[in-house]
């Protein structure tokens, strides 16, 4: 993986390395083409300087042959036609002027003499322009001997007459090219047009080599690269060499050594200061990296959760920044850790909370699901119950009523009023247990709320501790509500209560009732525009806002466990909601607690039942179709209507009653209970109404079943009468029923399951 | 760069440290006869590890030898035939090694009196003067030529009435000069050779006249492509050496007093 330390090497060698690299290759280059140019210019130079020797030479020779021309013994001779004394000067001669060949030839080209061998060449000067040229001359160029110095000196008599040419011939032998070698220190070939003459190179290769770039090489100035020698040519200022060639080879090998060894010592200079660059940059890396892993390794202790790890870096200043700032960072992570930490805290006590509530939530559901069966369980004991007590009350009273034309003994009397208050004290305790089980069956009125009130406020009194005053407030205008008068009384008791139990040392409960106007653009006098109120308040210790937020959840309570059920303040809630109504608490701890129940304006036309007085029981000659499944039920209320005065028909299923009501056909009213096998009382009456719309209909119920769950159901000017009931108010609401006028709107009517 | 890195010789392999076969020399009698050779010889393969092969003959022959590819280096002195050797293309390089002196010898009377002389040619012309006895080789040898070139530049035509011609060798022509107490011209090594038996003595020496140049010549390797050039001139960078030289300067001083050969590559000796 790439570390910071390596980048920094990489880019050190990437930044030092070709430059260095690209120094070296110039320096390199600089170098073997000065070595070169060293060489090309040593060989030209060398040309030149050639030249000049070949030249320095010619000249001493001619000056010598000049010197020797003028011996005035080699003259006498000449003139005397000695031949043995010129051949002896040319013999002489020869060893003086150091050349190979010293002739004298006369005038015509005829050899007079020659030095050293008496050989016989002919007639070879008479054939050159010598004898007609008529002056002396010097040239390198080819001749007898090759490629030669040939000198051609006049001697002449006493008036000057050239009677012969001395003449001078020295090879470019092995031993001038070893001169010029040992002068130069350049190697030397010379050739006589194809011919070797001479050469300084002894190996063959090198030989070959000559060769070569004698026949490349046309002209002097220019340099022939061979393997082991660079050659060139030289030129003379005479005649040239004509067919000849003089050729310069410089051994090029030991500079291509040099260039070698130069190489070698480049690449390890440049290498050895590319390693010391590295070097250098191995140690400012590890001098920058060292901070950075300092931080590193604060970074990784932090992320062990060593949050208070030291970081002292002194320099670069940038790393001292960024040490600050990590230093910083850690700072604000400790904070937020401990931020972490606290929320982390909050919430687990939150989920702890929750976990608690939920608990118990599912503990109140339990036991929510455990009152619902024991309720469903009571209304269906209640159901039959008070069909039970229906009979025996019902049956009581019509003995009672049949005992007072008797004059039965006062026990007989005593036993059957028993008997009634038996069946009552029964018909309660089954409405207690239908009340628990918020099964019980509404019968909304409209009542005056305040002679509600004032009616309980014997019993409300009897509810509470001496050490508790109870304060009555209702206000003068009378205050009209639709609801149940049994509950309205199941209300104040349990809030009441509930104010007792909020003053353990005493205090003072208040009661009020009385009325606000809602809307501001109705008629405040008219009921309509009145919403009532009724509110208990205690002084007593009050409770928190998260007690008054759960004061009517079912089975909430502050009470000691067995003090109370949880359920009071519930049920209070349920009636008020199922009366259309709302209620509010405002509680504070030490401020004492103030239920306020708000009631929907009652309607208009309706009256306030009047139970001070009891009316006239109502009778009737109207026909009345009966049904009812239980037999003591349907026949008690057989005989309750015909005491009455009406005309009845009887039917125990709803069969029956359908083919009554053929037979009959005119029926004024339809009583009939409501949850009854096959067909239930309420498609009883639909059914009915197929062929009489105006059918009126009041239904019998021990038990509210979900066979009513709502308005359109039982329709708007149905009656409903509880079981178990007496004669007088079942007269009554058949009466009321009969009565009622089609086009009336009913009462508020709720039912539930 | 990399040219001058790579730019290595791709020459074959040393030939020096292969065996090679032995430098073929062909040479004159007259380095041979005195044993000039055998000294040399034995020092030059100690120095160049390399044999040598001698032929010796006369100069006129070893050229021929060498004419017909059967020598590598020639060892000749025979100035006009060498000139004609290299101008001829046979051979290259030739090379002025040294020169053995020729001398006049006579009785040690020297009835004619010409003990001293600085000029041979006055010496044979004084000796043609008195009528002395002179014997002659008589021969094509070198001697010979060089006798009649001295007669020639003396002025003088020799007279059968005290010039006798031999058609002989030296040695034959020396004994018979010493028995009749003629004069005759030899070469200083023959005599030196032969003194002890001879009733002779060297009169004239050290004109230059009486020089007699050898030289050393290379087979042309581009007319004999199989010679041994590179043993060739090793042999002639040998004789040319200033050891080479010295051998020769020191040859015969211990055994006879003076030397029987003079350097003449001192100028132009290699380095």
């Amino acid at each position: 993986m790439t570390t910071l330390h390596r980048q920094l090497l990489s880019s050190s060698f990437l930044v030092g390395a070709p430059p260095l690299v690209l120094a070296a290759v110039v320096s390199l280059w600089v170098a073997t083409e000065q070595i070169s140019a060293g060489l090309e210019d040593r060989l030209l130079a060398g040309a030149r300087g050639a030249e000049l020797a070949l030249d320095t030479q010619l000249d001493s020779i001619r000056a010598r042959s000049a010197a020797l021309a003028r011996d005035p013994d080699l003259v006498t001779a000449l003139v005397e036609a000695r031949q043995a004394a010129v051949l002896g000067t040319a013999e002489h001669a020869l060893s003086m002027i150091d050349v190979d060949r010293v002739t004298v030839v006369d005038a015509t080209g005829r050899v007079l003499a020659r030095g050293h061998a008496p050989t016989d060449d002919g007639d070879f000067w008479a054939e050159t322009d010598l004898p007609r040229s008529g002056r002396s001359w010097a040239a390198l160029g080819k001749g007898s001997l090759g490629i030669s110095f040939e000198v051609a000196a006049p001697i002449s008599d006493g008036s000057h007459q050239i009677v012969a040419w001395l003449v001078a011939q020295k090879a470019v032998d092995y031993a001038t090219l070893l001169d010029l070698r040992r002068q130069f220190g350049l190697e030397f070939s010379v050739w006589d047009g194809d011919r070797l003459q001479a050469t300084t190179l002894h190996v063959l290769a090198d030989l070959r080599e000559a060769e070569h770039a004698r026949q490349q090489l046309a002209a002097p100035g220019k340099v022939q690269h061979g393997e082991a020698f660079d050659f060139a040519r030289a030129s003379f200022e005479q005649d040239g060499l004509g067919p000849g060639t003089l050729l310069l080879g410089i051994d090029t090998r030991r500079a291509r050594t040099l260039e070698q060894r130069l190489s070698l010592l480049y690449l390890a200079v440049a290498l050895g200061t590319i390693g010391l660059t590295m070097g250098g940059a191995y140690l400012s890396a590890r001098r920058i990296v060292r901070p950075i892993r300092g931080l590193t390794d604060a970074a990784d202790a932090a992320a062990k959760g060593q949050l208070d790890v030291t970081l002292a870096v002194a320099e670069p200043r940038e790393i001292q920044e960024l040490s600050e700032s990590f230093r910083h960072m850690l700072h604000k992570r400790r904070e937020a850790e401990d931020e972490l930490r606290r929320i982390h805290a909050e919430l687990e006590r939150r989920v702890a909370a929750r976990t608690e509530a939920l608990r118990v939530s599912e503990e109140q559901l339990r036991q929510s699901r455990q009152l619902e069966a024991l309720g469903r369980l009571a209304g269906g004991v209640a159901h039959d119950f008070n069909n039970v007590l229906t009979v025996i009350g019902g049956n009581a009273e019509l003995l009672a009523f049949e005992l007072e034309a008797l004059e039965a003994p006062e026990s007989v009397h005593q036993g059957v009023s028993d008997i009634q208050q038996g069946a009552r004290h029964a018909a309660e305790i089954i409405r207690q247990l239908m009340a628990f089980s918020r099964q019980q069956v509404a019968e909304p009125v409209v009542l005056e709320l305040g002679q509600v009130v004032r009616d309980l406020e014997k019993m409300l009194r009897r509810l509470c501790t001496e050490d508790i005053t109870l304060t009555l407030e209702v206000d003068s205008v009378p205050v009209r509500v639709l609801a149940d008068p049994t509950q309205i009384g199941q209300v104040l008791v349990n809030l009441t209560v509930n104010a007792q139990d909020a003053l353990p040392t005493g205090g003072n409960v208040r009661i009020r009732v009385y009325s606000v106007v809602d809307d501001a653009g109705a008629d405040p006098s008219t009921d309509e525009a009145r919403s009532a109120r009724l509110e208990v308040s205690d002084d007593g210790v009050g409770m928190d806002a998260e007690t008054a937020r759960r004061i009517f959840e079912p089975f909430f309570t502050t009470k000691a466990p067995g003090k109370g059920t949880g359920l009071g303040l519930a049920t209070v809630h349920g009636i008020v909601t199922q009366s259309g109504g709302q209620i509010e608490v405002v509680s504070d701890i030490g401020q004492g607690t103030t239920f306020r129940i708000s009631f929907p304006p009652a309607p208009a036309e309706s009256a306030p039942r009047a139970r001070s007085t009891e009316p006239a029981i109502p009778r009737g000659r109207e026909t009345i179709l009966v049904c009812e499944d239980e037999a003591g039920v349907r026949e008690l209320t057989t005989h309750f209507l015909r005491s009455g005065g009406y005309n009845v028909l009887v039917a125990g299923s709803g069969r029956d009653a359908l083919a009554a009501a053929a037979q009959r056909g005119e029926i004024d009213l339809l009583v009939t209970d409501v949850v009854m096998p096959e067909m239930n009382g309420v498609q009883l009456a639909r059914r009915l109404r197929d062929e009489r719309p105006e059918l009126k209909v009041l239904y019998l119920s021990g038990y509210t079943a979900t066979v009513i769950d709502s308005r359109t159901d039982m329709g708007a000017k149905d009656e409903l009468l509880a079981k178990p009931f007496t004669r007088a108010e079942l007269l009554r609401r058949v009466r009321r029923a009969i009565d009622r006028s089609s086009d009336a709107s009913g009462g508020t009517l709720k039912t539930r399951g | 760069m990399g040219a001058v890195l790579l730019g290595q010789s791709c020459r074959p392999p040393d030939p020096a440290s292969l065996p090679r076969p032995a430098l073929r020399l062909a040479g004159t009698y007259s380095v041979e006869e005195p044993g000039l050779f055998s000294v040399l010889s034995p020092e030059f393969s100690a120095q160049t590890q390399r044999k040598l092969a001698a032929t010796f003959v006369g100069s006129g022959e070893a050229l021929e030898l060498a004419k017909q590819g059967q020598a590598d280096v020639v060892w000749s002195h025979a100035r006009p035939e060498e000139d004609a050797f290299v101008s001829d293309g046979y051979g290259i390089n030739r090379r002025d090694v040294m020169y053995s002196e020729f001398v006049i010898v006579g009785p040690s009377a020297d009835p004619a009196k010409i003990a001293g002389a600085s000029s041979a040619v006055d010496a044979l012309a004084r000796l043609s003067r008195v009528g002395a006895a002179f014997v002659s080789r008589g021969d094509q040898s070198g001697t010979q030529a060089r006798e009649l070139a001295l007669w020639k530049l003396a002025g003088v035509k020799p007279d059968p009435s005290w010039y006798s011609s031999l058609h002989a060798g030296t040695l034959v022509t020396l004994r018979e000069a010493s028995e009749r107490g003629a004069y005759a011209l030899s070469d200083l090594p023959t005599f030196l050779t032969q003194e002890q038996q001879l009733a002779l003595k060297v009169l004239v020496r050290g004109d230059s006249r009486l020089h007699s140049p050898y030289a050393v010549i290379a087979v042309n390797p581009d007319r004999f492509p199989d010679s041994d050039y590179e043993g060739a001139m090793t042999f002639i960078d040998f004789l040319t050496s200033e050891a080479g030289q010295e051998l020769i300067a020191n040859y015969g001083r211990a055994r006879f007093g003076t030397p029987l050969f003079h350097p003449l590559a001192e100028r132009g000796g290699v380095d």
